[in-house]
C-alpha cells in the first residue's frame, strides 16, 4: 500500500464494520441482526456499506434458510482482513510514533 | 504525511488517521465484551454456582459450623444447579444463533466436554464409595477429583489456545485439589468452594479485561 490507506475501509461505518468482523476468528460469521445491534445502524446503512464491501470481496455475505426463516450471516474474507491488516500498518506508518 | 491529507469526510463525520486509530482500539474492544461476554458470562456463574455449593455444605456440616441442616443445604444446591444449567443452555443456544462458526463449535464441544468429564467422576465416586470407603473418604475424593478435572480442563484449554491465564488458573486449581485432601474433612469443603469459585470466577473477569 506504500502508506496510502484504503478508502474502501477509511470510512467511519465500514472502519467500525470491518473492525467488528475481524474481532471474530478466521471462519467465524455473524447474523445480520447482531452485526447491526453491535454497531447500532439502521438496516438501510448497514446494507449499504456492506455492500460497499462485498463488492470489493471484503465481506461475504451468506444466505440461509433456517426453519424456513432466512437468515444472512457475515463473515470476513481473507482478502478483507488482509486489507484491514494493511490499512492498520498504513495508518501506523502516517501517525506519529507515540512518545 | 500530515494527517489532513487522509481526511475523509463520510456519515457527515470527520475522519483523520488519529481519530481512525482511536476508533479501532475502541470498537475493537466494546466488539470483543459484547460478542464474548455469554462465555465468559456462563463460566463466572458456575464459579459461583460452585463456591455457593461447597461453602454450603461447609457451613451444614455437623463436624464444621453447623449453620443448618444437610438437607437445606442440598435443596438449595439442587436448585441453583438447575438454574445454572437451563441458563448455560439458554445463553449457548442464542450466542450460537447470532454468531457461527469453528469456535462457537469448538466452544460448544468444549461445554459438553465439561458435562462428560462430570458424569464420568460422578460414577466413579459412586461406584467407589459402594465399595465401602468411610464417609470421610468419599468427601476428600469429591473435592480432589473435582478440583483436579476442572484443573486440567482449564490447563489444557489454557494451553491450547496459548492463553497464560487460563494454563496458570488451571495449575493453581490442581495445587487446590491436592491441597483439599491434604487438609482433611471438614476443611477440604472449604478449601473446594474457594479453589474452585475463585479459579472460575477469576478467569471469567480476567478474560473480561483482556478483551477490553
Amino acid at each position: 500500500m506504500g502508506g496510502e490507506l484504503d478508502p474502501l475501509i477509511h470510512a467511519t461505518t465500514r472502519l467500525r464494520i470491518m473492525v467488528a468482523l475481524t474481532t471474530l476468528p478466521a471462519g467465524e460469521r455473524v447474523t445480520f441482526p447482531a452485526l447491526q445491534k453491535l454497531l447500532d445502524l439502521t438496516s438501510g446503512n448497514l446494507t449499504t456499506h456492506l455492500s460497499k464491501l462485498e463488492g470489493a470481496g471484503y465481506v461475504s455475505v451468506t444466505k440461509i434458510f433456517r426453519r424456513r426463516t432466512p437468515v444472512t450471516y457475515l463473515r470476513v474474507t481473507s482478502t478483507g482482513r488482509r486489507a484491514f491488516d494493511e490499512y492498520r500498518t498504513a495508518l501506523h506508518q502516517i501517525l506519529p510514533p507515540r512518545t | 504525511m500530515a494527517d489532513e491529507d487522509f481526511t475523509e469526510e463520510t456519515d457527515g463525520e470527520t475522519l483523520t488517521p488519529a481519530s481512525a486509530a482511536g476508533l479501532i482500539s475502541a470498537e475493537g474492544s466494546r466488539a470483543r465484551r459484547r460478542l464474548e461476554w455469554a462465555g465468559r458470562f456462563i463460566f463466572g456463574m458456575w464459579g459461583g454456582v460452585w463456591a455457593l455449593s461447597a461453602i454450603g455444605f461447609y457451613l451444614a456440616l455437623p463436624r464444621g459450623p453447623e449453620l443448618w441442616p444437610r438437607t437445606a443445604a442440598i435443596a438449595i444446591v439442587s436448585v441453583v444447579v438447575t438454574i445454572a444449567f437451563v441458563a448455560s443452555i439458554v445463553l449457548g443456544v442464542r450466542s450460537s444463533r447470532e454468531v457461527h462458526g469453528p469456535a462457537q463449535r469448538s466452544g460448544a464441544w468444549l461445554g459438553w466436554g465439561w458435562l462428560a468429564s462430570y458424569g464420568a467422576i460422578a460414577v466413579v465416586n459412586a461406584g467407589l464409595a459402594g465399595r465401602g470407603l468411610s464417609e470421610d473418604t468419599v468427601a476428600l475424593l469429591w473435592s480432589g477429583t473435582s478440583l483436579v478435572v476442572i484443573g486440567i480442563l482449564v490447563l489444557t484449554t489454557g494451553a491450547h489456545t496459548l492463553d497464560r491465564i487460563g494454563y496458570g488458573i488451571g495449575i493453581l486449581l490442581l495445587c487446590g485439589g491436592a491441597l483439599a485432601v491434604l487438609v482433611g474433612v471438614p476443611h477440604n469443603y472449604l478449601v473446594l468452594g474457594i479453589a474452585g469459585g475463585a479459579g472460575m470466577i477469576g478467569h471469567a473477569v480476567l478474560a473480561g479485561g483482556r478483551a477490553g
